[in-house]
């Protein structure tokens, strides 16, 4: 990892091309919320550009085809998802305060849960496409050598239907 | 191998003379043909072959060096495994995530003699480095009037559908890259093709760019000698011989032909099925030779139609061909969209998209 951290972040490349920049925990809500805040004010007040680099770490694999214990060890992904956690940190924070409870964050969790559940459900039973819109949004307009292909396109799937996909509006 | 780096000669302060470096690129295996003692090989698939050819690269030449986002891990298609741990960190390492640094960084490299083996994590994410591609590797030798030149530059990258990709991770962009002059265009179509073009390519005193099909990189299983061998470059191969069709393909896609070839012998057409395997140069005689025999050619590629490579090929052999062809050259491609996610299965060129366009031609 080194030869790619050789360089001390981004924060002081903004210094190089005269950008006020600051560098912030971004795993702590309220210093990322104060770090917005100020730059925002700077931005609008004085117009003029402010970079924020906010340090955090990617607890989760890469994407559905990564497994990233291949490179990092588990007790480092554990380590940051349990002491360094943004929202287990805000959490604490504001039960300290008296502003939050076990209970709120339970019915919370449960209350969450169901809502992307009913959004699955729901994006599930939307129907597929139409097969048109294969070929609009290229262009503001469908050019000739679309045209033609989508004509083309559709003998073929009447030449030979089981070739493609069944759930999708022709 | 590591002799004649030695013996690389300066003229002035650094400069290298092509000679020179055309001398450090030949290979030390045999060319063209497989040894026979290298006959029996294990069965492995697309992947491991280009890292058993890597191991070689690594190994028979001291100066190499290979380089990419995460390659030290092994990289996402474990192409790079176990090449750091055996090779050291100096010569297999991780860079920032810059396309165009890393092509940057390799052609320098490759200038000062060394064999710089890029990787960029994706095909669709070459083009950051387009730039140094196009403007500086290609124009190396050439601006230099040949006192120096990139040729140990070789630039790996997956292309090609898989099924779930999308627009960012299914891309085809050989064709961009054949209008480069200076630069070979390589994509090997299997395992034991994917490691002998792969050596040639490392070996080639050109900058090379090396198309490695994704979708085969475990799909593709066949019997790969295990020693160091090399397979030319800019030769293509007749893979299937027939008498009424010739069709000319590359990667991945010579799979979906085969198959459509396998379709049409059913209904008596005898296709002839040409790998290209080099793009650039690209071997027109053998087409051409294929072509004079059957009268027709149809090309395929997974790259939108419009300015792919099957342009080219159309109308080179058209010029030479004219005469004798007895039906319009048929291009079954990608079509001029994107990439698309849930439409791939529309977009790809199929198997009866080709079959329905042999039939057209032979009946033409």
């Amino acid at each position: 990892m080194v030869c790619i951290w050789a360089g001390d972040g981004i924060v002081v490349k903004g210094q190089a091309y005269g950008i006020s920049s600051i560098r912030v925990d971004g795993n702590d809500a309220l210093a990322i919320y104060n770090a917005v805040r100020n730059a925002r004010q700077i931005a609008i007040n004085e117009q003029r550009p402010i970079l924020i680099e906010a340090m955090t770490y990617r607890v989760s694999h890469h994407s559905t085809s990564d497994d990233s214990t291949k490179y990092r060890s588990t007790d480092e992904i554990e380590h940051w998802k349990t002491m360094h956690s943004p929202v287990t940190r805000f959490l604490k924070w504001l039960e300290r305060k008296g502003w939050w409870s076990d209970s709120e964050e339970a019915k919370l969790h449960v209350e969450a849960k169901k809502e992307v559940k009913q959004a699955i459900d729901e994006a599930e039973r939307e129907e597929m496409p139409p097969l048109g819109d294969m070929f609009t949004d290229v262009y503001d307009e469908l050019p000739s050598n679309l045209m033609e292909q989508e004509i083309s396109l559709r003998e073929t799937i009447q030449r030979h239907p089981n070739d493609f996909p069944k759930n999708m509006p022709i | 191998m590591a002799t004649n780096l030695n013996k690389f000669k300066r003229i002035g302060s650094m400069m290298f003379t092509c000679n020179h470096l055309r001398r450090l690129s030949s290979s030390p295996a045999s060319s063209g043909v497989l040894a026979s003692a290298d006959a029996q090989g294990k069965s492995i698939n697309l992947y491991t072959a280009i890292n058993q050819a890597l191991h070689i690269a690594l190994d028979s030449d001291p100066r190499s060096y290979i380089f990419g986002e995460d390659v030290g891990f092994g990289g996402v298609f474990r192409c790079t495994t176990g090449l750091a741990d055996q090779f050291g960190k100096h010569r297999v390492f991780n860079t920032p995530l810059c396309e165009q640094g890393i092509v940057g960084f390799a052609i320098g490299l490759a200038a000062m003699g060394n064999r710089a083996i890029a990787e960029i994590q994706f095909a669709d994410y070459i083009f950051p480095a387009f730039d140094q591609i196009v403007n500086e590797a290609a124009k190396f030798r050439y601006r230099s009037g040949n006192e120096f030149n990139c040729g140990g530059l070789t630039i790996r990258a997956p292309y090609g559908a898989v099924g779930h990709g999308a627009l960012y991770h299914s891309q085809s962009p050989e064709a961009f890259f054949c209008h480069v002059p200076g630069l070979k265009v390589v994509i090997p179509r299997s395992p034991k093709e994917a490691k002998g073009l792969l050596l040639s390519s490392i070996r080639d005193p050109n900058p090379v760019i090396f198309f490695e099909p994704k979708g085969l990189y475990r799909l593709a299983v066949e019997e790969v000698p295990e020693g160091d061998y090399t397979l030319p470059l800019s030769e293509a191969e007749v893979i299937r011989e027939g008498s009424d069709i010739t069709l000319v393909g590359w990667g991945a896609q010579l799979t979906t032909m085969e198959q459509a070839c396998v379709d049409a012998e059913k209904e008596g057409i005898s296709c002839e099925l040409i790998d290209l395997k080099t793009l650039l140069p690209w071997d027109k005689e053998t087409v051409e030779a294929s072509v004079r025999k059957t009268g027709r050619l149809l090309i395929s590629h997974e790259a939108p139609v419009t300015g792919g490579f099957g342009a080219e090929i159309s109308a080179s052999i058209v010029e030479r061909c004219f005469l004798r062809l007895e039906a319009p050259v048929a291009r079954v491609c990608g079509l001029d969209t994107p990439f698309p996610h849930v439409f791939e299965p529309f977009y790809m060129p199929t198997k009866n998209k080709i079959l329905d366009a042999i039939k057209e031609t032979v009946n033409f």
